[in-house]
């Protein structure tokens, strides 16, 4: 006897990150990161509404009092079951959309509530790789090592490998250690949720490891995806400063402990949506035809382990009477001249 | 506005015909039509009790003494939902799928209670089906018009000449004077066994490589092909074509009007439609199923009405999902 399959969030979280790509693609390179990021937190957010879920923000925007909408601690959705976490991240490199850059893209995850790693702190050291190196990595090792066994793992050699890392002074030694060590690096301005998922879909994007200092809120984002397309990731908390060790003391943790993907996501039943705000290795983004709009998206589940991509074709017109011209960009453009 | 956009009901039928085209797939080219069907049928079932829909089948597997699941008046979902008119097909072309020929799809329409037009005792009907760009292009009257006019027209309205299109005929006896008839005002014609529901949605799909489907096909698969037809945005025209002994006299017992020509507008009165369709073979629109070893992929497309949004959706399945929707298939 076959057994009934429940609801996939992720087929509904896609229009949540579809509104926001639609919405700050309007903004690409004016140079205006606010206005950018106010379009998308307020389409997300107009979307999320209509959810049937129970939600509860614990990735979002900044917390209370800093930011009006999609603050950690926020209620979102109708309200109605299943309760569940809420990690948004409306724009992953708003630098880059802000310049026209490419890699902007839309994210949300969503899982069991109260199963979502939160911190004060800002950053977090990662090395997160797929499938098939599962097992492989160890945060406290050398580089060198780490490589030697992902390469192992997924039977090639080190320097068929490449490691993406963001583009910043601290990671010189890194940068150095990879050098040696003898694979291809790719420097990433911004934005590290998308080369994370990438890392897991190797064969597909050509990327296999993420390594090195980026966002914490990005990681548990990270990991929400990695749970669905059983990549293995570990992390470690990075405090900046003085004030930041502090906060790490008064969190009970410290730098030694390793965060493994079930400690950041310790959902069984986790979704996540990505849509393309600009064109990316990963999606394309937003384009523009004469009335419509086409988005490209990624849509993933940890039960299924099913992946789904979707092109959609937006029309305009028949939008605006739904949702008011909270697509075009006009009303951010303005408030921000 | 503030209640936000509405919930988008075809991202959860994708996973209905998704589920079809996943329990059919293993049926391609065995010869056989009802296995392929039955496990269809079985698989559509358990998907749509997930869809937060009070669905009515309207248009189903058949009356409810002859078929076991999906028949006309079974109510579907989960009940906590709006309720809505049910419109199935799970394998459109279940002989295009035994004979592994292209184009067999898994397809669903639904849109709010009584607003799709009831068949009836109709089995056939007489279609014309264009996209967007040649709506203006035909009129009630271009189904009794000689077909050189009515693609003249449609030519006309897609600044081409006649030449440049590509029309969708079902290959049957009866179409031998239609096929005759478009191939000397110069189209090009695409020639299928069965599945109008599917020409009918690469007539409306813009950029497809078919322009225009003509010819009488099956009644309630012309109801399916309204829902796509509106949510596309295209043109439709549909009357009744008795064509088996004794349909004649059993559709003007039934008080439906045959020289009625009906739009898609009469075939579905709602514009709050949502279509899903997947693929089982490969064809025009979507690749079929496709197997891995490690699981299966399939393709979509899924529309919504209201929003006019048309979404295509390449999904990777797990082997683990596959054998639970056709765990021996043969």
């Amino acid at each position: 006897m076959i057994e009934p399959m429940d609801r996939n969030l992720a087929l509904e979280l896609v229009r949540v990150t579809e509104a926001a790509a639609l919405a700050a693609a309007r903004l690409m390179g004016r140079r205006d990161r606010d206005a950018a990021d106010q379009a998308a937190v307020d389409a997300m957010r107009y979307t999320l509404s209509s959810m049937e879920i129970d939600g509860t923000v614990v990735i979002g925007e900044g917390e209370k009092g800093e930011t009006p909408m999609l603050y950690v601690g926020e209620r979102v959705g109708k309200g109605t079951p299943p309760a569940v976490d809420v990690a948004v991240d409306p724009i992953d490199g708003v630098t880059l959309l802000a310049n026209g850059r490419p890699g902007a893209l839309s994210v949300v995850a969503v899982a069991e509530r109260h199963t979502l790693f939160f911190t004060h702190l800002a950053y977090m050291d990662k090395i997160a790789v797929g499938p098939k190196a599962r097992g492989a990595i160890n945060i406290n090792a050398p580089v060198q090592e780490n490589l030697r066994r992902i390469a192992e793992a997924e039977g090639r050699e080190v320097d068929e490998l490449t490691v993406v890392m963001l583009d910043r002074p601290r990671h010189e030694r890194l940068i150095k250690e990879v050098k040696e060590a003898g694979a291809r690096i790719k420097l990433i301005s911004e934005g590290d949720v998308a080369p994370g998922i990438m890392a897991a879909m190797e064969e597909d994007t050509g990327i296999d490891v993420l390594m090195g200092i980026g966002g914490s809120p990005e990681a548990v984002l990270i990991a929400c995806a990695l749970k669905c397309l059983g990549g293995d990731m570990q992390c470690r908390l990075w405090p900046r400063d003085e004030r930041e060790r502090q906060l790490l003391a008064e969190e009970g943790r410290d730098m030694d402990r390793i965060f493994t993907v079930d400690d950041l996501c310790r959902g069984d039943n986790v979704f996540v949506a990505v849509t393309g705000i600009t064109d990316g290795e990963l999606l394309r983004g937003v384009r523009y035809t004469g009335g419509y709009a086409r988005t490209t998206s990624l849509m993933m589940r940890s039960i299924s382990g099913g992946v789904r991509w979707m092109e959609a074709k937006h029309d305009l017109k028949r939008l605006r009477e739904i949702a008011g011209p909270r697509y075009e960009g006009v009303k951010h453009r303005q408030a921000h001249r | 506005m503030s209640d936000g956009p509405g919930r988008d009901l075809a991202l959860e039928l994708v996973r209905v015909t998704e589920a079809a085209a996943l329990a059919a797939g293993r049926w391609m080219g065995r010869g056989r039509k009802e296995p392929g069907d039955e496990a269809a049928v079985a698989a559509m079932r358990l998907m749509l009790a997930t869809v937060e829909i009070e669905g009515v089948v309207v248009i189903g597997e058949g009356e409810k003494d002859e078929a076991p699941m999906l028949f006309n008046g079974e109510i579907v979902g989960n009940g906590m939902g709006p309720r809505m008119d049910v419109a199935v097909d799970p394998v459109e072309g279940t002989s295009l799928l035994a004979h592994g020929r292209p184009d067999a799809i898994a397809v669903i329409a639904i849109a709010p209670q009584g607003t799709m037009w009831s068949p009836g005792p109709a089995f056939y009907m007489d279609k014309l089906v264009v996209g967007r760009d040649a709506r203006e292009a035909i009129s009630p009257a271009s189904l009794a018009a000689p077909v050189a006019e009515t693609l003249a027209a449609i030519a006309g309205a897609k600044h081409r000449p006649v030449e440049d299109l590509t029309v969708f005929v079902l290959d049957k006896p009866r179409h031998a004077k239609l096929i005759a008839d478009v191939r000397a005002a110069g189209a090009r014609v695409l020639l299928r066994t069965d599945g109008d529901v599917a020409g009918a949605l690469m007539a409306a799909t813009p950029g497809s490589g078919v322009d225009v489907l003509i010819g009488i096909g099956g009644t309630p698969e012309g109801v399916i092909a309204a829902c796509a037809v509106r949510a596309l945005g295209g043109a439709m025209l549909g009357q009744l074509a008795p064509q088996k002994p004794g349909e004649r006299v059993a559709v003007i017992a039934a008080g439906l009007d045959i020289d009625l020509v009906l739009t898609e507008r009469d075939l579905v009165r709602s514009d709050d439609v949502f279509f899903a369709a997947t693929g089982i073979t490969d064809g025009v629109l979507m690749p079929g199923v496709r197997y891995t070893g490690e699981g299966a992929t399939t393709d979509s497309i899924v529309m919504r009405g209201k929003s006019g949004t048309v979404r295509t959706i390449h999904a990777e399945h797990r082997l683990e999902k596959v054998m639970h929707l056709s765990p021996k298939a043969y």
